[in-house]
């Protein structure tokens, strides 16, 4: 599940580089936006989700995962 | 003029070096701590987010010795125990000594252990276990959070991001480590008199489930074998390399634990056929021992009755499902809801499609009853598995280690010819050009551990794997990385090669099936003369094998 950054919301405050223990986010830099430089190795094990300050990164179900969804379905929870 | 240490990188002196800052190197620095040694905890990872509990736990097993006889330490020692555990009684007496201990400390950094009104733990039963011994835990998400913030205060030296690539000895006991910075290559020695192994025991990306991604893991991608291999180098015995693989089911397409939750409130397992096909295998059904449900559904599915395969709870009562899929569940994986959702997964209307999961493969530093391993001045901390036993090891170990080096007060002197040559070693992917990507190399090690290494398997397969990862080997001097990220994988994919050796070697002399996830086509029956622990151990850079 790879974090996708929204950049209107990101300060640029580097946490979630810091905290993602698979280094998902090799090569960001300080003071500029993530760089979610290796996708495909996310674990989605949320820890940048939960370090970032304003809520600015989510995961994102990828491809492999999706493939036996079935949009009629009613979602969870309601 | 032989060269400086100094000037090869940064280098460390501590009392314990604890290598790895998962559940197992938490639970060491706590002891080491609360021994009054220094400690150093080190890790590729970051403390807070590092290791199979970075993403959060929600179950912690303790048998608490309240008074009825499963809930006693000889409950956990006849079920821990065996002949080819390679648990000794008093190891799994410490461990259940040491768990009240592990809870108190939890629950004063803000875990929450669920209780019912009368003040006693909520427990569950699971993995077959004879008594109630699963504690249910209410904010598991950011027990790592909690820990790495307690042990920084504790005064704990904390290296992050470092990756350990060997073990130091001298005069025949370990003297520390040497690793490198994934993220700058900065080269670091860390000179020590003790040192605690906690780089988790399971070994991941080997295989793959059915997404093929070999991140998507159950366990954390991140252990490649560092905790057998860097042992093994170093000389330490090790065993059940043959029998520790490990396998569980998982909602399909998504690499997350809680199989555990959903068996044990009552799940039914069904094939393709709808049948709930457990009764046929095993009388615990879907709460038997893991690794049957494992080799059901595996059976089922090689005669065609699955995929799919679904759990189907629809008849538990409502309020434990919710409890289950929005409380217990994203405890474990908190982008579980996520998943739901775009899945459209609902425990209590619908059946929920899993499958089996990638193969993890394990084993264990052989240690004695201070969990000291062969190699003296060496401990294990990941002698047991899952939260509770990674943290009581941990905390054993290094409770061991800080009372043991008082015979042993000095730190030993560290190789510089030897140090200069690891760094060369661990960086030289940097200087290759045109080589084989890690990621290129790794999915060769996968092919053939997919192929040749899966649930069912024979020795003219195993024997066919062993000469493909040599010559996978034969290439390794030719791996490559652009950026040290790149390093890093390289890095692993080494650790993931030698482990895949060992594991298949040790595989290949146990002619049986039915004490692991593993079937053996050639040999389909338990035996009883097999009822023993297999060690590797390492003969002047060749693996040994023998039969304890
Ligand atoms: C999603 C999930 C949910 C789970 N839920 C539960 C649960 O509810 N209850 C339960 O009891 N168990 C649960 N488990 C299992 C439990 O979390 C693990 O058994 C336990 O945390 C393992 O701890 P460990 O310290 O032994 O290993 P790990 O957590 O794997 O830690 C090993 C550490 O070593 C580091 N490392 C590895 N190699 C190197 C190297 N060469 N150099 C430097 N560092 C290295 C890694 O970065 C890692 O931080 C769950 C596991 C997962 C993944
Ligand atoms: S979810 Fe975890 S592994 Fe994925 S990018 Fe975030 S911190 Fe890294
Ligand atoms: S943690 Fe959030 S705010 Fe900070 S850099 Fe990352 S996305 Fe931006």
């Amino acid at each position: 599940m790879p974090p996708v950054i929204n950049e209107d919301k990101c300060i640029k405050c580097g946490l979630c580089a810091k905290y993602c223990a698979e280094d998902v986010f090799f090569g960001t830099r300080v003071k500029e936006y993530p760089t979610v430089a290796y996708p495909e190795e996310c674990t989605h094990c949320n820890s940048c989700v939960e370090e970032c300050p304003e809520g600015a990164v989510s995961l994102r179900i990828p491809f492999p995962m999706m493939l036996l969804y079935r949009p009629e379905w009613p979602k969870s929870g309601q | 003029m032989g060269t400086r240490l100094e000037d090869l990188g940064m280098v460390h002196e501590t009392d314990v070096l604890i290598l790895g800052s998962g559940a197992a190197g938490c639970g060491a620095a706590l002891a080491a701590s609360e021994a009054g040694v220094r400690a150093m905890l080190v890790d590729k990872g970051k403390l807070e987010s590092s290791g199979c509990l970075g993403g959060g736990n929600d179950h912690f097993m303790a048998v608490l010795n309240t008074g009825p006889e499963n809930d006693s330490t000889q409950a956990a020692v006849d079920f821990f125990s065996g002949p080819v555990s390679g648990f000794s009684p008093a190891m799994i007496r410490q461990w259940v000594e040491v768990m009240p201990r592990m809870i108190r400390s939890l629950e004063d950094i803000g875990v929450e252990f669920i209780r019912n009104p009368d003040g006693t733990y909520l427990r569950t039963e699971g993995f077959g276990q004879p008594g109630n011994w699963w504690i249910n835990i209410e904010n598991g998400h950011r027990i790592k959070r909690r820990l790495g913030r307690r042990i920084r205060a504790l005064g704990v030296d904390v290296v992050d991001n470092v990756m350990v690539t060997r073990l130091l000895t001298a005069g025949g006991r370990a003297a520390g480590a040497l690793g490198y910075d994934i993220r700058d290559g900065t080269f670091h020695i860390f000179r020590a008199k003790a040192v605690v192994m906690a780089l988790g025991n399971s070994a991941n990306r080997a295989t793959t489930n059915s997404t093929g991604n070999p991140f998507n893991t159950w366990h954390s991608p991140f252990n490649t074998g560092s905790q057998y291999v860097l042992a093994f180098d170093a000389g330490a015995r090790l065993i059940n390399l043959d029998v520790r693989q490990q396998a569980t089911l998982i909602p399909k397409g998504f690499g997350c634990a809680g199989m555990n939750g959903i068996n044990s409130s009552g799940a039914h397992e069904l094939n393709a056929l709808g049948e709930r096909f457990m009764g046929r295998y095993h009388p615990g059904m879907e709460n038997g021992p893991r690794r049957e449900q494992i080799q059901a559904t595996c059976q089922e599915q090689v005669i065609g009755n699955g995929p799919p395969f679904h759990m189907d709870m629809r008849h538990i009562d409502p309020d434990t499902l919710n409890h289950l899929q929005y409380v217990l569940m994203p405890g474990d994986k908190a982008t579980f809801l996520d998943y739901c959702g775009q899945r459209g997964i609902d425990f209590a209307k619908y059946k929920m499609e899993v499958e089996l999961s990638e193969i993890e493969f394990s084993g264990m530093i052989d240690c004695d009853d201070s969990f000291e391993t062969s190699l003296p001045g060496l401990f294990n901390g990941c002698v047991f598995s899952t939260f509770s036993g990674s943290s009581c090891s941990g905390y054993i170990a290094a409770r061991s280690a800080s009372a043991s080096f008082v015979a042993h007060p000095g730190l030993a002197e560290v190789d510089s010819q030897l140090a200069a040559s690891e760094r060369e070693r661990v960086l030289r992917p940097l200087a290759v050009e045109g080589g084989l990507s890690s990621g290129r190399f790794e999915t060769a090690i996968r092919q053939v551990m997919n192929y040749y290494m899966g649930y069912v398997r024979n020795a003219a397969g195993m024997e066919t794997a062993l000469d493909r990862l040599a010559l996978i080997d034969s290439r390794k001097d030719t791996l490559s990385a652009a950026t040290y990220h790149e390093l890093m994988r390289a890095n692993e994919a080494r650790h993931l090669l030698a482990i895949c050796r060992l594991v298949t070697l040790a595989t290949l002399e146990r002619k049986e099936s039915g004490r692991s996830i593993y079937r053996r086509s050639d040999y389909p029956e338990k035996e009883k003369a097999f009822a023993r622990v297999l060690c590797v151990e390492n003969d002047n850079g060749s693996p040994r094998l023998q039969w304890l």
